[in-house]
């Protein structure tokens, strides 16, 4: 018995990856599920080209392009002007049923209110587990930027989500 | 809450996330157009930078050209007369409109920059259901700036379009049941689902329009769905289920387009009894998978099959055992085989409506045609062998189940055969099959 690794055909690495990435983009696009779609097959179109050059698994480098593009496509969102009406990107949420639970509403925007690199900090250590190597090298920084980024971004999530006691971390 | 539980606070928001059918081959295609590109010269180049240590890449610049802005037309819901059999109730207007202020109020959204409402709402439709009285009402919302530019190069003054806001408001106490905001495919129509297991349903839309309730899967897994004409109440459409539904299986489309698999053509449909759910307040219905092996492919022996994962809700639907209007492909692990030289087994958990995973088993040739289907059945949480297919003639049967120890017998009290794998290919008149799993107790499955 073996598992097929994901890297030998990149079709095949795409139909079975491209869930957990699009998790990754919807999180890192603070909840627009439209543009975490547009994102990832703009970074995997991307990669395609340059699968044959990457080293290792092709999964993390995937990743790491996926959290640097999103912080460049918001950066290029800011300076022009919008091609689609703005609310087709919004999320109506959980909400009423569930009251104390952090929803995925409350959550994506929360996310959203963080700077780029500090969300993708916060995707990247806690919900693909990397660990804060890891981190830096997807990012592009050093251990110790990862280390203040996260210590920040957990601050400002408190703060956006106006619950003292939601992140004790 | 702690780092732990942001961990699965995240996980949660991005439960039922799932990529949307043909997305495989979108990147591919994309892919494959982006190499050409780049190997071509590309007059006017964007560069942009992907990614720290990525080379420049040029992109190809706008396709559009600059000229006059077109304008859009304006909402007729907001200005058309009510209509209904109760557009005269004046009182019951009343009612509606206030039931959908205090609704929104409180919506999940509402506070949402875009969700600014202007003006005053107003009822569009009014009437008697065979469920009572039931009311759509609309109101403007705040617009925005900005240019859309469409696929055919048409750029969209968007100040000039009117966002609009839909409530449903139905029962005697008048409750605003759900809301659906234009902008997210409502052009065509919308659907509301409302009362118990959302059993009725009320679409606006200017031609006829067909409901059905479910993708129903036969005893061969192949499915087909059934569809009602619903009843035209003076503006409006209605259909009441004969049983409950899951909100995410049901369609409504226009009735000449009810046949055609044409997915862009359904009606965005707003489930009342899922209403908390939905990130994208239900109009990409995505059904979840019941098994929790990872997806990933699992090989029997050395099989080196490449599977079929790129096409396979396009092969599942052209075989029968998929639905045309499903909105997204969802899909689970494979165990691939060999069973000769030139040929696979290929089992593929896949989900075709909210009645959970399903097993089908395609024999491919070396080349990734489908030469057979086998429906292996439901996939079951937890289930202690999980695939359990028999091949087609007679070429025995597919068994797996990941990180367990597997025996199998050909009588019930015949002496065990081992197998050294998690799967096998085991012989056709095999009888019962032994999985154990770590230290626990052995489970005996029969056949």
């Amino acid at each position: 018995m073996s598992t097929i690794g994901p890297d030998d055909q990149f079709a095949e690495f795409v139909a079975h990856r491209s869930t957990a990435l699009l998790r990754t983009a919807y999180l890192l696009c603070a909840g627009d599920r439209q543009a975490a779609e547009d994102l990832l097959q703009d970074v995997l179109e991307r990669v395609y080209a340059r699968r044959g050059r990457v080293r290792g698994d092709l999964e993390p480098y995937v990743r790491a392009a996926l959290a640097n593009a999103s912080a460049n496509r918001w950066r290029h969102r800011s300076r022009r002007v919008a091609e689609a009406p703005l609310d087709q990107a919004a999320d109506l949420g959980v909400g009423g049923l569930e009251s104390g639970v952090l929803d995925r509403d409350q959550l994506t925007r929360a996310l959203g209110a963080l700077p780029p690199r500090m969300r993708a900090v916060l995707v990247l250590r806690f919900f693909d587990d990397l660990s804060e190597t890891d981190t830096a090298a997807a990012l592009g920084c050093s251990n110790g930027t990862v280390k203040s980024q996260t210590a920040r971004g957990l601050e400002r999530l408190r703060t956006v989500l106006g619950a003292e006691n939601l992140l004790r971390g | 809450m702690d780092t732990t539980e942001l961990s699965r606070a995240l996980r949660e928001a991005t439960e039922g996330i799932e990529p949307r059918i043909g997305f495989t081959p979108e990147v591919l295609r994309g892919g494959r157009r982006r190499r050409f590109r780049r190997r071509a010269t590309v007059a006017g180049a964007l560069v942009v930078v992907v990614g720290a240590g990525w080379s420049l890449t040029p992109l190809p610049g706008p396709t559009t050209t600059a000229g006059a802005l077109a304008t859009a037309a304006p909402d007729p819901m907001l200005t058309a007369p009510t209509a209904g059999d109760l557009a005269g109730d004046q009182e019951y207007l009343r009612t509606a409109a206030n039931a959908f202020t205090r609704g929104m109020a409180v919506a999940p959204g509402a506070a949402d920059p875009g969700m600014r409402l202007v003006g005053a709402p107003r009822v569009y439709w009014a009437g008697n259901t065979p469920v009572g009285r039931v009311a759509l009402v609309v109101q403007q919302r705040i617009g925005e700036s900005g240019i859309a530019i469409k696929p055919d190069g048409t750029r969209l003054d968007l100040a000039t379009v009117q966002r609009t806001v839909l409530g449903l408001v139905t029962g005697d106490q008048a409750t605003l049941v759900n809301s659906a905001r234009s902008g997210y495919g409502s052009d065509r129509g919308v659907a509301f689902l409302f009362g118990p297991n959302d059993q009725y349903a009320i679409a606006t839309g200017p031609v006829p329009l067909s409901a059905s309730p479910r993708w129903e899967i036969g005893a061969d897994g192949k499915g087909s769905r059934n569809w009602t004409d619903m009843a035209d109440l003076g503006g409006v459409w209605f259909n009441a289920f004969p049983q409950p539904v899951e909100g995410g299986d049901v369609r409504v489309v226009p009735t000449a387009y009810r046949t055609s698999g044409e997915t862009q053509r359904a009606l965005l449909v707003l489930p009342a009894s899922t209403y908390a759910e939905g990130f994208d307040h239900q109009s990409k219905p995505i059904p979840r998978r019941t098994s929790s092996l990872p997806q990933k492919r699992y090989a029997v022996g050395s099989s080196a099959s490449p599977g079929m994962s790129s096409k396979l809700a396009e092969q599942l639907e052209q075989a029968g055992y998929a639905d045309p209007y499903a909105v997204a492909a969802v899909t689970g692990f494979e165990v691939v085989a060999d069973l000769s030289s030139t040929e696979h087994a290929v089992a593929v958990e896949y989900v075709p409506s909210f009645a959970g995973s399903k097993l089908y088993l395609a024999v491919v040739d070396s080349g990734g045609t489908v030469l057979r289907w086998v429906y292996g059945g439901p996939v079951l949480p937890d289930a202690p062998l999980p695939v359990s297919v028999l091949l087609p003639d007679e070429r025995g049967r597919l068994v797996f189940s990941l990180d367990a120890r597997l025996r199998f017998r050909s009588t019930v009290d015949g002496p065990w055969t081992a197998v050294d794998s998690f799967g096998a290919v085991i012989p056709v008149d095999a009888k019962q099959v032994e999985v154990t799993r770590g230290g626990a107790e052995p489970v005996v499955v029969t056949l």
